[in-house]
């Protein structure tokens, strides 16, 4: 931080911006208070220039005016440096983010050759052939082949879905098996981070609701104080008191809120910014804000609260067959599926320690791919060449024979092919029959109940068992979802999975409502209910069925391997393509309207102690009666008025830091964040002061006498 | 235009004018003719009567220039101007003067003075005033107890 | 004896606030209340004659702008009653000038009641009966009806504000004339005359004659607490023994004050939420409290106290009628302490601890929606009230308000000096003092208090213009504002979710009476400084 400050002060266009932005036309356009300090400068600065002004309300000596005028607009460059610092930092944050912005390659057809472009320069027409595994660089339609696509980054659907000619596809989805071509029918998005060098920049940068009526407090403040001030004058005069033009402006600005009205466009700015080192790329300013009002979270199951893959948590066998039969079942149909399903069984069966004993068999054997038609994979082999019998005995003696090895076996003996595969429940039954039925069916219905997906494997007819799939919670995502809850926030899961599954996942998740078998469409219905209902809404997408509801949402944030729709109808883009982060958002929205609100508040809060040094310098050499105002007990009356101002002006720069990295925020009962953060900015407000103008009062009477 | 003119301002003059009657005159006067009816001596300013005579107004204070009688506030020393009471302190020290110049014993003046705290006790309640003395009360009930010494401060004289 | 009469005085103001309170909550939402079918029936007669619908809604525009036809024209009445009350019945008096005319008429239709004449002598019986009396009910109605329709803003989406004429109807019929009959007997019986005479002519003790100023007071003297107006029959004001003749007198009229404001945080709570509008109450008690507890820290006159009231007596009346913007007054402001003084500014700046009938809850919710504002982004939400939205328009119209005030009092009394009008009443030469009595002056119009030090040396035309604009500008652009604020909130969506910060609770109290407190102070805290500070 200290070194990224030190290279940001030496920036020279960011030094360049805090000096243009100190003209008078800017302020009295973006920041009124800052205006009215400028004024203030010039009129000091005017009276400690101009020769002999003897005027009735200008009793001190030139000096003390050169100096107040030298602190007032000083104190204008703090907060135009402040702005222009996160501006500046903001900026650094967009040009490495430009760099990070991800392209994938694709295949284009040219002239029925296959040629690598990036994905960026496909223009609507283009054709591209996608293989197995490979992403689709972007949105189109299926223009030859077919084959079964995971949509399940995009549509939360955990089944692969299967295309064929001219069925629409959506870009950052990845084809599962074989290959398809495709023709592009969608433009590239607009880059989205210009949109966000749009935010940095003051000039453009619009001001959200709560900056509005922020600013409106703060310039009905400043009336307030003005005229304060200024009739102050008069009744002084009237009173027999010695009126000072430059000490009733010294009194004015102390008591304006510089603080906030200083620091308010860096804090905005810092929010952008703040996003942007999360990789998180804003394209309004209202996102942010609306994310720290967000109290419902719309969160896909898949990819967000879950991997999003699968994995074997279980083998489950058939009345007659022992946990080892399936597991050595389940181990040979999965051999030669790579796909992460299919490792994962191959894992647990080595964390139970189980191997088929007819390994060799196993890895001689003819795959059975996965198609479309058939819906199951697994293996196939023909009766082995005799080995010699010493071997045999040995794997004989040495490993307790299972009734799968058995039947494996006896199959062999008897010549006939030996095909293991696994599948869906209704796929196998399809093609085995051997099975108690109700029995399969309860055990997968168990198996559902407790959140997972059964696959069915079987032995040539005869069903061994089930292997319970189960798709893992993401890592800390339940202790995320317990600060959110905590906070206030309600979430709702969405999933193409069944009531029970659901309802498993999201009580192992900290999830406070789901909603299951639901249909891409069924998100904008929610955010549009709950919008009803009052409630601000955020949430995340990738898919064009996603934009709707992205572009309805009050935080809507897309992922950046998302299609160009989603990407341009959400508020935020996240670079990194992690649904999770959105909870992130959420923080970072809280914390900029707290750090708002926590400066307004300290601001305000000061002006106590500023009347309790400005006042008696003002009134005690002609009031003797105004003697118990002055608790400070400060030097003198010039010190007094020297050290509130300069005290006024370096509390803008001692709380950059906090405006740059936000209050902290701690997920808890709101009412305990307000009594936290009133103690220490409102009851710290009132007393700091007193603290600090002593402390710079002691200092000056060094110099002072 | 029109329409909307008169459709404020018609039931505005009218609610006026009904306001006025109920007001205005209705109210004041029911109030007149209850209290004129019910209460006849405080409606009209709690007179008091010496020998079948108005002396003056229980609540309001009078000039006395005799120095046989209890003396009021100086009128521009209360709120009001027309305090009817002194508060005791103020009453005991002008017993000394009164009792010089009537010739009624200092004990008597005071337990008099307290007879008349103790009776406006009873008005408020006991408990919602502080202690005062009632300047009219007090010096009638002196007219009362001693007429002879007052025959010729209560003569009413010509002109004023 | 002296806590006796506090006790007496809150546990009755607050003990008839909780059975008004709930009366005003059946009004707001036009529940059945006790006589319903005779009082219906009634009303329904005035509505015909008026023609009105009493179904019919009105925007917050029409509201206001029935509210402002209505003032005009009732103000217009007195007006003319004032100017050419030599040829009305009724003991004629000469007429007013122009100028203390129309302060007049400026100063009771605003509720203010500021009196730059003293009424038993410039006024006769049928101006005080016919135009002010009248006046007393219309000036509070229109108050009380204003912050119906604030507090129906509030209720649920599309309630509506309700209508004018109907509310207007309703609240002097069925609430302020008959509490007002019955104060009035109360008082009668306590010794406060009533009779169309205007002067009383007897012998005295010694034999002189004695001329006593006379009339309905008692009618006047019921709606005038009632209706925190505040307008003395007498110039004296309530000082006066046949305003306020005895300590009982003094404590019922104390009561009178404070019930109606403090009706307004019950009904409230019955229509948005007891624990809402506990502390709403509880905000209030704590302003009042503090006014109260400056008022008894410094021994107030004997001069300019009455004897039957006492230091205490006069205190506690003093610091309910000023906290309540009465402005009625039971001793000479001379003679109150300056720390009393201070108590009695804290209340004029405030305005709504608890404030005027009305207008003091409109004026505690708009410190609400402030104060909301202003701490409220710190628990990362941005504020809400009744869980709906605080958005730029509603802090603009609050921050108005609030800034309208402090402009009202402070430029006034700046002009009053350049202009050498304050020097002229006041003297050449400037003293905290006087200058206090200016401040004070504008502070009550502004604040539609109505308390004064100038009093008849005030009728000049420069006071009797400047305080009746003062006073006309302090009281419409607050509830034209407020009504604004109400309007936008009633079409807003309402949400199902819990507030970022409860409005309820201690909490929320403590902070709210802290932020009143420190938004009053550092405005005014220079000029208590110069002012009262220094005597």
């Amino acid at each position: 931080m200290a070194t990224k400050l030190k290279q940001s002060i030496f920036d020279k266009r960011m030094l360049k911006d805090s000096v243009t932005k100190l003209s008078p036309l800017y302020l009295s356009k973006k920041s009124p208070v800052m205006f009215t300090v400028e004024v203030g400068f010039f009129l000091v600065l005017a009276i400690g220039f101009l020769p002999n002004m003897s005027l009735e309300f200008v009793n001190e000596n030139r000096i003390f005016y050169i100096e107040t005028a030298i602190i007032l607009i000083v104190t204008v460059w703090f907060a135009t440096f402040s702005e222009a610092l996160s501006e500046s930092q903001a900026r650094a944050k967009v040009d490495s983010l430009k760099n990070l912005e991800k392209e994938v390659l694709a295949k284009k057809l040219v002239d029925g050759k296959e040629v690598l472009v990036k994905s960026t320069s496909l223009i609507v027409g283009d054709r591209v052939r996608v293989y197995a595994g490979e992403i689709i660089p972007r949105d189109g339609i299926v223009h030859e082949g077919k084959a079964f696509v995971d949509e399940s980054m995009m549509t939360g659907e955990s089944n692969p879905v299967f295309k064929e000619k001219d069925n629409p596809v959506l870009g950052g989805t990845k084809v599962a098996n074989d290959s398809i071509v495709i023709e592009i029918t969608s433009e590239a998005g607009k880059s989205f981070l210009d949109e966000m060098v749009g935010l940095i920049e003051s000039a453009k940068r619009p001001k959200t609701k709560n900056e509005i009526a922020l600013t409106i407090l703060l310039a009905g403040l400043s009336i307030i104080f003005i005229t304060v001030v200024g009739t102050m004058l008069f009744f002084g005069y009237y009173l027999g008191y010695h009126m000072d033009i430059s000490v009733l402006f010294a009194l004015l600005v102390a008591l304006m809120p510089t603080t906030i009205g200083g620091l308010l466009p860096a804090i905005g700015v810092a929010g952008i910014n703040r996003l942007a080192r999360d990789n998180i790329v804003v394209k309004s300013g209202k996102g942010i804000e609306a994310a720290g009002d967000c109290d419902v979270l719309i969160l896909d199951k898949t990819g967000t609260i879950t991997e999003g893959a699968r994995r074997a948590i279980a083998f489950v066998p058939m009345e007659k067959f022992t946990e080892h039969d399936i597991a050595e079942a389940a181990y040979a149909a999965s051999f030669s599926d790579h796909t992460h399903e299919g490792t994962s069984i191959i894992e647990l069966a080595n964390e139970k320690k189980i191997e088929p004993p007819f390994l060799m068999e196993i890895m001689t054997a003819k795959p059975v791919e996965f198609s479309s038609e058939t819906r199951l994979s697994g293996i196939e082999f023909s009766p082995k060449k005799k080995v010699s019998t010493t071997q045999e005995q040995v794997s004989k003696s040495s490993l307790p024979r299972t009734r799968v090895s058995a039947k494996v076996e006896d199959l062999e003996e008897s010549n006939v092919p030996v095909k293991i595969l696994k599948g869906s429940v209704e796929a196998i039954l399809k093609i085995a029959t051997n099975v108690n039925e109700p029995e399969l069916r309860w055990k997968a219905q168990e198996i559902s109940k407790n959140g997972g997906t059964p696959l069915a494997v079987a032995v040539n007819d005869e069903i061994i068992g089930l292997i319970s799939l189960k798709d893992t919670l993401k890592k800390d995502i339940r202790t995320k979802l317990e600060e959110v809850r905590v906070s206030g926030i309600t979430t709702v899961m969405i999933t193409g999975d069944n009531q029970i599954t659901a309802q498993v996942i999201a009580k192992e998740a900290n999830i406070d409502q789901i909603m299951a078998e639901a249909k891409p469409t069924d998100k904008l219905n929610r955010v549009v209910e709950e919008q009803l209902k009052g409630h601000v809404v955020g949430m995340i997408g990738d898919g064009t069925n996603d934009a709707p509801a992205l572009a309805k949402a009050d935080v809507g944030l897309a992922m950046n391997r998302g299609t160009a729709a989603a990407r341009e109808a959400a508020n935020m883009v996240d670079l990194d393509s992690d649904p999770s982060k959105i909870i992130r958002v959420v923080k970072l929205g809280k914390q900029l309207l707290m750090t708002r609100g926590a400066i307004t508040t300290f601001s305000i809060a000061n002006d106590v102690a500023k009347y309790f040094a400005i006042l008696p310098a003002m009134f005690m050499k002609d009031n003797p009666k105004m003697e118990i105002l002055n608790i400070m007990q400060l030097h003198s009356p010039e010190s007094a008025v020297l050290s509130t101002l300069i005290f006024n002006a370096i509390v803008i720069p001692m709380l950059i830091p906090l405006s740059l990295k936000g209050v902290k925020y701690k997920p808890e009962l709101p009412e305990k964040t307000f009594i936290k953060n009133m103690m220490i900015y409102g009851l710290g407000g009132v007393v700091f002061p007193f603290a600090g103008i002593k402390a710079i009062d002691l200092l000056l009477s060094v110099f002072m006498r | 235009m029109r329409t909307i003119k008169s459709k404020v301002f018609s039931p505005a003059i009218r609610i006026i004018v009904l306001m006025i009657i109920t007001t205005g005159v209705a109210y004041p006067l029911l109030v007149t003719a209850v209290g004129q009816t019910v209460l006849p001596s405080q409606s009209n300013g709690s007179q008091v009567i010496l020998n079948g005579k108005v002396v003056g107004s229980e609540l309001i204070s009078q000039n006395y220039n005799s120095t046989k009688f209890f003396h009021s506030r100086n009128s521009t020393d209360s709120g009001s101007g027309v305090d009817p009471d002194i508060t005791p302190a103020n009453a005991l020290s002008q017993i000394p003067g009164i009792s010089n110049s009537t010739g009624i014993p200092a004990n008597a003046l005071r337990t008099l003075v307290e007879l008349d705290i103790e009776r406006n006790k009873e008005t408020n309640a006991l408990v919602f005033a502080p202690d005062y003395v009632r300047v009219l009360n007090i010096n009638v009930e002196l007219v009362n107890q001693y007429p002879e010494v007052y025959t010729q401060e209560i003569t009413p004289k010509g002109g004023n | 004896m002296d806590i006796v009469i506090l006790l007496v005085v809150l546990v009755g103001s607050l003990g008839l606030s909780v059975i008004f309170g709930r009366y005003l909550a059946r009004m707001i939402v036009y529940e059945k209340r006790p006589l319903e079918k005779t009082l219906g029936k009634i009303e329904n007669g005035f509505y015909k004659i008026i023609g009105v619908d009493k179904y019919e809604q009105m925007t917050w525009k029409q509201y206001f702008l029935a509210i402002v036809v209505t003032n005009v024209i009732a103000a217009g009445f007195l007006m003319a009653v004032l100017l050419y009350q030599n040829s009305l019945p009724l003991s004629p008096r000469p007429g007013l000038s122009l100028d203390l005319a129309f302060n007049t008429a400026a100063s009771f239709v605003t509720n203010t009641n500021l009196q730059h004449y003293a009424g038993e002598q410039q006024l006769s019986i049928f101006s005080q009966m016919v135009g002010l009396i009248f006046m007393m009910f219309v000036a509070p109605a229109s108050g009380i009806a204003a912050a119906f329709a604030f507090i129906r803003g509030f209720i649920r989406k599309e309630f509506g504000l309700g209508n004018f004429y109907v509310d207007f109807t309703r609240i002097i019929i069925t609430l302020l004339l008959p509490i007002s009959f019955f104060s009035a007997l109360l008082l009668l019986f306590l010794g406060v005359p009533q009779t169309l005479d205007s002067t009383i002519t007897i012998g005295t003790l010694q034999g002189g004659s004695q001329t006593i100023p006379i009339g309905p007071v008692a009618a006047l003297e019921s709606i005038k607490e009632l209706g925190s107006n505040g307008g003395g029959f007498f110039y004296a004001n309530s000082s006066h023994p046949f305003e306020n003749p005895t300590g009982i007198s003094n404590v019922f009229e104390c009561i009178l004050m404070l019930v109606i404001p403090l009706s307004f945080p019950i009904a409230y709570g019955h229509l948005l939420g007891k624990g809402r509008g506990i502390s709403i109450l509880a905000a209030m008690l704590i302003g009042f409290g503090v006014m109260l507890a400056l008022g008894l820290s410094e021994q107030s006159g004997p001069t300019g106290l009455e004897t039957r009231f006492g230091s205490f007596g006069s205190t506690l009346f003093m610091e309910s009628s000023v906290a309540t913007n009465t402005g009625a007054a039971n001793a000479a402001l001379t003679g109150m302490s300056p720390n009393a003084v201070i108590g009695f500014f804290l209340g004029m700046f405030v305005q709504a601890i608890p404030g005027a009938d009305g207008t003091g809850m409109m004026m505690m919710i708009i410190f609400v929606v402030l104060t909301l504002f202003l701490v409220g982004l710190m628990v990362g939400k941005t504020p809400e009230f009744m869980s709906m939205k605080i958005n730029p328009r509603d802090v603009k119209l609050a921050a108005f308000v609030f800034l309208i005030h402090p402009a009202l009092i402070l430029i006034p009394s700046v002009m009053a000096y350049t202009t050498e009008n304050a020097q002229s009443v006041l003297g050449e030469h400037t003293t905290p003092a006087t200058f206090t009595q200016v401040l004070y002056e504008y502070s009550s119009a502004s604040a539609n208090n109505g308390s004064d030090y100038l009093g008849t040396s005030a009728n000049t035309p420069f006071w009797n213009w400047s305080t009746a604009w003062i006073m006309l500008l302090g009281r419409y652009a607050p509830i034209g504002l407020m009504l604004a604020v109400a309007g936008s909130f009633t079409l807003r969506d309402r949400k199902e979710v819990v507030e970022p910060i409860k409005t309820s609770g201690f909490l929320f109290v403590g902070v709210l009476s802290v932020m009143v407190f420190i938004l009053t102070a550092l405005t005014f805290f220079p000029f208590l400084a110069m002012g009262p500070f220094s005597i």
